[in-house]
């Protein structure tokens, strides 16, 4: 009981730290309670304290290395984890103040990539 | 902890430097139980039986985002964990002092639950709880705490730790051990006489008020 009590602390923690995937499974709940992450994960609903632990990928040039480290870690589905992200980075960009009305764009931009059935190309 | 403790510890710890997704997890899984019953019981009555889960997540966490801080060739993974989550419940009465309200005999405190420990008592009644710390503070913080680290060191002495390496955290000491052996001695010392000044403060105004 206390074991997982703490475990729920540690997750809950993270979830506000965007050091961690925490925060972007949090984004995903709070934008799309419609489906729930594991599904979109296609993963163990138990196994989704360790995704949380696990370093969130940045918006940079190592991002698609980063995200296949973790699909090939945890065997999740790769478009589900790239959606969630994309998800999250463009919640966090709306979130933001209007100077960085470029990310938001950026993070805008990327969803709609994603989301065009015929363009791979932020997908490795 | 034992030798093949450490030894699975070291293992994981190189698969989070290398960035293993797994590895967080895995660590969680190893320390969990350990961590929290050591910051229970070395932090008896500092807080809520809830607040040892915060405090040793956020040394957890803290560790997951910068595990390079922590150095092998001092101590074990664990010990350092350990000072970590007590640190983190030691602070937060510092940031949040709360549950305020009966006690009032701030130098009874002072008297039975600080300077008595020092006097060998030693077991959970020789800490301070959260309220006789945070009180003391708040009422004699200038007479105990003048330099920077000062306050922690109180913090760390209240709470009853001797671990070496938590006073060279909070400190920032990069001496040698036997160096900062000495500086931690040196500013503990510098605690207990302003303590022992305040003591004697508190009980001249107690005859004053007695008169």
């Amino acid at each position: 009981m206390v074991a997982s009590n703490l475990r729920s602390s540690l997750v809950k923690r993270a979830e506000g730290d965007a050091h961690f995937l925490a925060s972007a499974l949090a984004a995903w709940r709070s934008a799309r309670p419609d489906l729930e992450a594991h599904v979109l994960l296609r993963c163990n609903e138990d196994d989704l304290w360790r995704i949380a632990l696990a370093p969130r990928p940045k918006n940079e040039h190592e991002f698609a290395i980063a995200a296949k480290r973790i699909v090939d870690a945890f065997s999740i589905d790769h478009d589900g984890l790239i959606s969630l992200l994309r998800l999250a980075d463009a919640v966090d960009a709306l979130a933001t103040p209007a100077s960085r009305s470029d990310e938001i764009l950026m993070a805008a931009r990327d969803r709609s990539d994603r989301e065009d059935p015929g363009d791979e190309s932020d997908r490795h | 902890m034992d030798n093949s403790f450490q030894s699975r510890a070291l293992a994981l710890h190189q698969r989070l430097l290398s960035g293993d997704p797994r590895a967080p997890s895995e660590i969680f899984e190893l320390f969990e139980h350990h961590l929290a019953s050591v910051v229970r019981s070395s932090v008896p009555k500092l807080i809520d039986p809830g607040d040892v889960n915060a405090a040793v997540a956020d040394a957890l966490l803290r560790y997951f985002k910068a595990p390079s801080d922590y150095d092998p060739t001092k101590s074990t993974l664990l010990t350092w964990l350990c000072n970590h989550a007590r640190y983190n419940a030691l602070s937060q009465l510092r940031d949040h002092g709360r549950r305020q309200g009966r006690l009032n005999k701030v130098g009874e405190a002072v008297r039975i639950g600080l300077l008595g420990r020092d006097n060998a008592h030693d077991g959970e009644d020789a800490f301070l709880n959260a309220l006789e710390v945070k009180q003391i503070m708040t009422q004699y913080g200038a007479d105990i705490a003048i330099d920077p680290g000062d306050q922690e060191v109180f913090l760390l002495i209240a709470a009853g730790t001797k671990d070496e390496a938590m006073f060279v955290e909070v400190l920032g000491l990069s001496g040698s051990p036997s160096e900062n052996r000495a500086e931690i001695r040196r500013r503990r010392d510098l605690i207990r006489k302003r303590l022992e000044r305040l003591r004697l403060k508190l009980e001249k105004q107690e005859i004053g008020q007695g008169n």
